[in-house]
């Protein structure tokens, strides 16, 4: 099994350098010309000549991609963004930081609101419980989430005056934001365990576990929830290129200076070292993620370790 | 064929997935007849009416240019629903091409095929919707085309699985040994076995494309303003939904009754094709 992730690890290297190689290669397709965009309107051929030599931009392509895949990958330099020509591997990091929290908040989030509701659902099942967390689910799994955030902004700091609707600070600023992301994992979260809860609690072990005289308390969190959660370890990963996404629209609206708002302030100045930048990074947090996701799936079913160890192995996602 | 038709009265009884395939329906004809319900001008402006709260004269009110709210959703449903569902009609197609090729001929084409689908599959999708239209622009044709990139290597991917599950069927080898050339096979005996999974994949398809849609939409990217699309409604009313939060009401539940509408029916087919839940 080492050598299938020790393998897949590899693997990542090449499918990174070909991202990066796809999102320059696209920059470059971008209609308007960054250095026309930079230089002020009234300025003269010279000016704007010069412009391009400085950003690098009069080189042949080839030239540029080599500088641009040495630098990233050999020196892990982003260059310099066009607009404020400050070093971007230095102020990239407290965006990721910012984009970090709050995603693990929102992934903290959507665990906790959804085991909670599937496990009601799964222990009252066919009652209004059930209906009533399944029909929360489904409204979840329905709203947009920049929708659902304007929703929040509405009630939360509007009406309620109780959190603030925008801006950095304290965790209380960073409450709606998760919420706003984590949803739509909630919803998925919910739907998931109270279907594989179900599987579970009709086994042979819960049987048992209840002959044994167990209060259903003990029943249900010790015996039945671990095995639930097996399979929900697979949606993960769909739920976290969700909140990667998710992430570049809820951090516009709550203004929170993340990798989301760096991205697509990037996008609006033509500012191509950003955009490299922040898609590059967030995909390889992405693959991160996935791989771990594997792994502790893997790690978790023993079904799944001694398919690894077989010899036959096959890549599945 | 009895399976379908067994498919077809257990989708019957699931009533909330007829709640969501009437709501398609309804909407589909909305969509189609836009023109005759609408009670006036998606674009025409009315600055004397500028912002009002729905009345009698506006169901729901105006927006910030004094459009009627109410029209503009009804349109709407052309550019949200009629994407949602070229994009998957567009990506279902690509991806099956490409999904029969390397799922059938294996080899060279299937492991250097699926080496480029692994690439853009590691870039998370709405990530690669962005940049995509960064580089192509807004507009209806350009945003189908970033959000069915996507699609396509998903779809490509299902129908490949499917079809390495069935390759040593025996009927397909009974297809071999009639000497049935590749292409009437792939045609006649693959895809309608690997039918199932697309048309759930599709559906639920459907519902996040619209959601994608909109999301590019707001954040000013995919279809931009005067158009009525709904995502793009939400976004030029946003400055102002907080004195007049009948502005970004109205757009966000279309998209969320659709979407819901659209789950419900996902989840009904997928639970009706389900031979396991058969009781």
């Amino acid at each position: 099994m080492l050598k299938y992730f020790a393998k897949r690890i590899l693997w990542m290297i090449p499918i990174v350098i070909c991202v990066a190689l796809l999102i320059f290669s696209l920059m470059r397709l971008i209609p308007g010309d960054p250095a026309r965009m930079l230089v002020s309107r009234d300025a003269t051929e010279e000016e704007y000549l010069n412009k391009r030599v400085e950003l690098g931009l009069d080189e042949p392509f080839l030239t540029q991609l080599g500088k641009f895949l040495t630098d990233t990958f050999l020196h892990f330099d982003f260059g310099k963004s066009y607009m404020t020509k400050t070093s971007i591997s230095r102020d990239i990091g407290p965006r990721m930081v910012r984009t970090m929290e709050l995603g693990l908040l929102a992934a903290a989030f959507a665990m906790i609101t959804g085991i909670l509701l599937g496990i009601t659902a799964a222990t009252h099942v066919k009652k209004w419980q059930d209906s009533l967390c399944m029909i929360i689910a489904l409204v979840g799994i329905s709203m947009p989430a920049f929708w659902a955030a304007l929703l929040l902004i509405m009630l939360f700091s509007v009406k309620l005056q109780l959190l603030p609707p925008s801006g950095i600070g304290g965790i209380q600023y960073y409450i709606l934001p998760a919420i706003s992301v984590g949803l739509y994992g909630t919803a998925t979260f919910a739907r998931q365990i109270r279907s594989s809860m179900l599987d579970v609690i009709g086994s042979d072990y819960v049987t048992t576990a209840r002959s044994k005289g167990l209060t259903e308390r003990e029943v249900i969190y010790k015996h039945a929830l671990p095995n639930a959660l097996i399979p929900t370890i697979t949606i993960i990963g769909g739920f976290l290129g969700q909140m990667f996404g998710g992430s570049i629209v809820i951090e516009t609206i709550f203004s929170i200076p993340g990798m989301g708002l760096y991205l697509i302030t990037g996008i609006n100045n033509r500012d191509y070292p950003v955009v490299q930048t922040c898609v590059i990074l967030l995909s390889i947090i992405f693959c991160i993620a996935m791989l771990l996701v594997d792994l502790a799936y893997a790690m978790v079913d023993p079904r799944i370790k001694a398919r690894y160890a077989s010899s036959k192995v096959k890549r599945n996602k | 064929m009895s399976a379908n038709e067994e498919m077809i009265r257990r989708l019957a009884k699931d009533r909330l997935a007829m709640l969501g395939l009437l709501i398609f329906v309804a909407e589909i004809i909305v969509a189609v007849f836009a023109p005759l319900i609408a009670p006036s001008d998606p674009f025409a402006m009315d600055f004397t009416s500028m912002l009002s709260a729905p009345s009698s004269a506006h169901l729901m009110g105006c927006d910030e240019m004094g459009r009627d709210i109410f029209s503009r959703i009804i349109y709407g449903t052309r550019y949200s629903l009629g994407l949602g569902i070229s994009v998957v009609v567009v990506s279902t197609i690509a991806g099956t091409i490409i999904g029969a090729i390397v799922g059938y001929f294996g080899g060279v084409a299937d492991a250097v095929i699926m080496r480029i689908m692994d690439v853009f599959q590691s870039i998370p999708s709405l990530l690669q919707s962005v940049v995509i239209s960064v580089v192509l622009g807004t507009g209806f044709f350009n945003t189908l085309l970033a959000l069915s990139i996507h699609r396509t290597v998903g779809s490509a991917r299902l129908l490949r699985g499917s079809i390495m599950g069935m390759r040593h069927m025996e009927y397909l080898e009974a297809a071999d040994a009639l000497n049935c050339s590749k292409l009437r096979t792939i045609l006649k005996h693959v895809l309608p076995n690997s039918f199932t999974p697309m048309i759930v994949y599709a559906t639920a398809g459907i519902a996040s494309a619209i959601m994608s849609a909109s999301t590019l939409s707001f954040i000013g990217l995919g279809i931009i303003a005067p158009t009525p699309e709904w995502g793009a409604m939400i976004s030029s009313s946003r400055n102002y939904f907080i004195e007049y939060p009948h502005t970004v009401l109205f757009p966000g539940l279309a998209i969320a009754i659709t979407v819901f509408a659209l789950s419900v029916l996902g989840d009904g087919l997928r639970d009706a094709l389900d031979p396991k839940l058969k009781n």
